[in-house]
């Protein structure tokens, strides 16, 4: 689902700022088991509510512990997006 | 189960350093700094050399550290315990007493009591200690979580934890770095530098550190160790490695499979042969893996493959058991899965679940019969160990392994269907499964296996269906009928069985008032020398046949020699229950102080006992300190105890502790309170369970009658008339006295004289060759002037004039503690307000008052503001003055 062939460069040790999408409304409590990612929970057109998590996460450790948290609170996730990276 | 504890055991060691690892000095410097914060965590993919790393550092460190390779089966809060101690003993062996006594516990404590016993007794070990959670990944249970989490809020000094897991857990990971209480070691960190993946190929094979071959590889495998490794044993018998490198596509260099299919090809088929086919087992020696395979070779293909370091894993010192590194083992089991049949995959399972079954792994051995279509052999290999489980109440483990088996084939089986109800008189699930085995064509089912055990077992069942009815009348013939068959059937090994069948067993024959046989059957079979489990039954079942009866004398002596049992026997639990007959022994005699001092040394070991004793335990306490007018001790102790029966979600247990709240403020002398206390909830809802050594109905009469109105007077009236019936029923005389007592008052209130002399003598009956005065004094002041009338009518009684001895005892100290000038409202000093008082009589300061209890002078001045307050003066003169005029300073 990584969606932007900008960021080819990525490895398994790479940080990034991700953007992950998901069916339903995170609550903000779970933003320090997230990474810390930034929660914008939004209505969309048809009246459900999506939920819209960015931030920087230090590497795909981090990445598939956050995928898997909210697999575990089964929140269909949407879209994965990589906004930006950094390259050491 | 003799060698499951070498399977578990495998779990506790750390790995061993593969003899060409390399030494990586700067990440170990990394670990060694973080070592005085509360947490490390090291997450990365598979295959980097996690385990490796940290194993390396814990030898160098030499710091005691604690090993623990978690599976995805320790996804049980219980089981996950049970491993974490193990890993703990193999340091301080000893460890975690407590701990363990709450797994073993007849129902699982609340979360936070289970966390904070293991974590006090962490601060108790000595320090430093590094404890390692490897493989944290496969956790999933948010319970173990939780449990992490609360060790890490309030970290102790001295204990460092290290997750290993290959992504991030669901923990606070983000607070933490706020907070700077972890250290990371991640992919960029344990990912081999180009110098280091350079130094591991030259260590390893002959290449020239500049050549082409060698910049290609180590960009491409981007510091991957296995991937490394992989390429390594790969060129190991190559003559021009160089060549083949170049010769390679770069996508063969990142690809798993394509290096471990190379991998292989060094090994001569047979050594290939026995990996592909072991990767099946999660752990195994050489004993299994000859079974597995049928040859007697394994030990020297194990020998082989050690020396090779080719991806396996000792397990313990003595080399016996091993694992294979996990992502290799993927790769193979992919293999096997490419370059195998499925019946010959099925075939392997079933020998390495034969093997492991009779060797006493039954959970891993049926699992493997799972996967090897033999779910019939599994069933066998469960059926075969579960009593194992069920004498030693491991239940968890029983219900997880009947989960496994699908609903088709359970319904199919009248056993597994009987082991299902187990589940739900011990974990509460399958609720449905009870209906299935009263009903007559299941029974005959049983009885058409012609199987002893099954047939005894199905009758300690019915006997226990017989005596609490569940909906249907309750029968005590038939409830014997089947437990004296159950019993004959049942032969001594079935501990377990028999000791439930004598408890209903003991229930019915006390319900048809043969206390006595049953005491003599009883004490004849412990005479038979029973085994541990079915003798402590056998001592609960004599102990309720003196209580019930009321029967107090011998109550006495039972009661202190269950005690002994049980302490003899190390049954904490037990231990208990036993002292709770004896506390409510003194309770009912009076010896208020006995009753205190028999529950203080078993109330820490609350939690091991069946929620409805741990409710009588902090019961005897709450109602015995009340009783001495300790009412901020009574009040803490209800306080634990409420969030407790929150906390176990039961409606009934809740009732009893508002009961038992009722019963302080009634004691306080804040009879509204009481009333309001109790009005909350609707008492005809609710029956007593039998098992329960304090009767909340007792209590809702009683604030009844207290408030009076014809309505109250009423409900009472019915309320009393249910609970005769019941405890009729049961021939339960100790709660029919306090029932009659009960009546005689109802029968005051309405005017009854007659009826009410009537009642009394009831109770008297009862109560009297017991000296059972404390029901009378639970009653307050009526019953008080209602001995007092009865007392005119008859020529000479010295129990009823010891109980009126103990009311004016009583009256006097309430006078002392008590402001009588409003009697309805909470002016009651606390035992602390009334040593403040007297301190202030003796003209000391705050200060000095706060030094003399050993409390800060803020709380002194709280003290006395609510003294003030509660004496209605505003200084502390007028308050030594009220006190002297009160009573309450001598």
């Amino acid at each position: 689902m990584l969606t932007n062939n900008h960021f080819k460069s990525i490895t398994q040790s790479s940080p990034a700022v991700y953007q992950i999408v998901v069916n339903g409304a995170v609550c903000l409590d779970h933003t320090p088991l997230i990474g810390g990612m930034q929660i914008i929970v939004a209505t969309t057109s048809i009246k459900t509510k999506q939920s819209i998590l960015t931030g920087r996460l230090s590497d795909q450790a981090a990445l598939h512990g956050v995928l898997n948290h909210l697999y575990n609170m089964r929140l269909p996730v949407i879209s994965v997006e990589v906004l930006g990276s950094y390259q050491q | 189960m003799p060698n499951s504890h070498v399977l578990l055991r495998t779990k506790l060691y750390r790995p061993k350093l593969p003899t060409n690892h390399l030494k990586r000095n700067a990440l170990i410097e990394k670990l060694e700094a973080g070592v005085e914060l509360p947490l490390t965590l090291v997450a990365a993919s598979a295959g980097y050399g996690k385990s490796t790393l940290v194993s390396s550092w814990l030898t160098k460190n030499k710091t005691r550290s604690a090993w623990l390779s978690v599976h995805k089966s320790d996804n049980k809060l219980n089981l996950f315990f049970r491993a974490l101690l193990g890993a703990i003993k193999m340091v301080f062996d000893g460890f975690g007493k407590e701990t363990e006594l709450l797994l073993h516990a007849a129902e699982m404590p609340p979360l936070e009591v289970l966390y904070h016993t293991f974590i006090n007794e962490l601060t108790q070990i000595e320090k430093p200690l590094i404890i390692t959670l490897d493989d944290y990944h496969c956790i999933e249970n948010e319970d173990i979580h939780g449990f992490i989490i609360e060790l890490l809020q309030h970290p102790i000094e001295g204990i460092h934890l290290v997750l290993i897991c290959r992504f991030d857990p669901p923990l606070p990971l983000y607070k933490y770095r706020v907070d700077g209480t972890i250290n990371e070691v991640r992919t960029e960190h344990i990912c081999f530098s180009q110098a280091e993946s350079t130094l591991f190929l030259n260590q390893n094979i002959e290449l020239d550190s500049n050549s082409v071959a060698v910049q290609k590889i180590v960009a491409k495998t981007e510091g991957w160790v296995t991937g490394l490794r992989l390429l390594v044993l790969s060129l190991k018998n190559t003559t021009q490695p160089e060549k083949k490198i170049l010769k390679m596509e770069e996508e063969e260099l990142y690809s798993l499979e394509y290096l471990s299919e190379e991998v292989l090809q060094q090994l001569t088929s047979e050594l290939r042969e026995f990996i592909i086919k072991t990767s099946i087992l999660d752990e195994f020696n050489p004993a299994l893996c000859d079974h597995l395979l049928g040859t007697e070779s394994s030990q020297q293909h194990l020998k082989q493959l050690e020396e090779l370091e080719f991806f396996i894993i000792p397990l313990d010192h003595r080399h016996n058991w091993y694992r294979y590194h996990h992502l290799f083992q993927d790769q193979m089991l992919a293999m096997l899965h490419k370059n195998l049949n499925a019946s010959t995959i099925e075939t392997l399972h079933g020998r390495a679940g034969d093997w492991l079954g009779s060797n006493g792994n039954m959970s891993v051995g049926f699992d493997h019969l799972v996967q090897a279509n033999q779910m019939d052999v599994a069933i066998e290999l469960f059926k075969k160990h579960r009593k194992d489980f069920m004498n030693k109440m491991m239940w968890e483990l029983f219900y997880s392994t009947i989960e496994k088996i699908p609903n088709q084939m359970i319904k199919q089986d009248p056993e597994l269907i009987l082991c299902l109800a187990w589940t739900d008189v011990y974990l509460g699930k399958r609720k449905d499964v009870f209906k299935q085995i009263v009903n007559k064509g299941f029974q005959q089912k049983i009885l058409n296996t012609e199987n002893q055990l099954l047939i005894g077992e199905l009758h300690v069942f019915l006997s226990y269906h017989r005596y609490i009815g569940f909906g249907e009348t309750i029968d005590f013939n038939a409830c014997i009928a089947h437990a004296e068959a159950a019993l004959k059937l049942l032969d001594r090994n079935q501990a377990f069985l028999r000791g439930f069948a004598w408890i209903f067993y003991g229930g019915a024959l006390i319900a048809q008032q043969k206390n006595q046989y049953l005491l003599d059957l009883g004490y004849e079979e412990l005479s038979k020398n029973a085994p541990r489990s079915e003798r402590l039954s056998l001592h609960m079942i004599i102990n309720y046949a003196n209580w019930f009866d009321a029967n107090l004398a011998k109550l006495a002596l039972s009661s202190k020699v269950y005690c002994q049992t049980a302490k003899e026997l190390s049954a904490e639990s037990e231990f208990g229950t036993a002292s709770t007959f004896l506390a409510y022994y003194h309770y009912q005699t009076n010896n208020i102080k006995e009753v205190i001092e028999t529950i203080v040394p078993v109330y820490p070991h609350r939690f091991l006992t069946l929620a409805t004793h741990h409710v009588s335990i902090v019961g005897a306490l709450v109602l015995g300190h009340a009783e001495l007018g300790q009412f901020d001790e009574a009040e803490s102790f209800l306080d634990a105890l409420k969030q407790f029966t929150i906390s176990k979600n039961n409606a009934a247990l809740l009732v009893l502790t508002y009961a038992l709240e009722a019963e302080v403020a009634f004691k306080k002398g804040d009879r509204s309170m009481a009333f309001q206390l109790l009005n909350r909830v609707k008492a005809e809802d609710y029956v007593t369970t039998i098992s329960d050594f304090y009767y909340h109905n007792t209590s809702f009469v009683k604030m009844l009658l207290y408030a009076g109105g014809s309505e109250n007077l009423l409900r009472a009236a019915a309320l009393l008339d249910r609970s005769e019936k019941y405890f009729e029923q049961f021939n339960y005389q100790l709660f029919l006295a306090e029932n009659w007592a009960l009546k005689a008052l109802l029968a005051k209130e309405n005017k009854d004289v007659m009826l009410a002399q009537c009642y009394i003598e009831n109770a008297l009956q009862i109560t009297k060759p017991s000296g059972m005065i404390q029901v009378f004094i639970d009653l307050g002041d009526k019953m008080n002037t209602l001995l007092q009338t009865y007392r005119l009518t008859v020529d000479q009684d010295y129990f009823v004039d010891r109980v009126l001895n103990v009311f004016s005892a009583n009256e006097l100290d309430r006078i002392k503690i008590t402001t009588p000038f409003d009697s309805n409202s909470n002016q009651v000093l606390t035992r602390r307000e009334n040593e403040i008082l007297g301190l202030l009589a003796e003209k000391l300061t705050n200060k000095e008052i706060g030094v003399h209890l050993n409390i800060s002078e803020e709380t002194v001045k709280r003290h006395t503001k609510n003294l003030y307050q509660k004496l209605q003066v505003k200084g502390r003169q007028s308050a030594v003055t009220r006190g002297v005029q009160l009573g309450i300073i001598v």
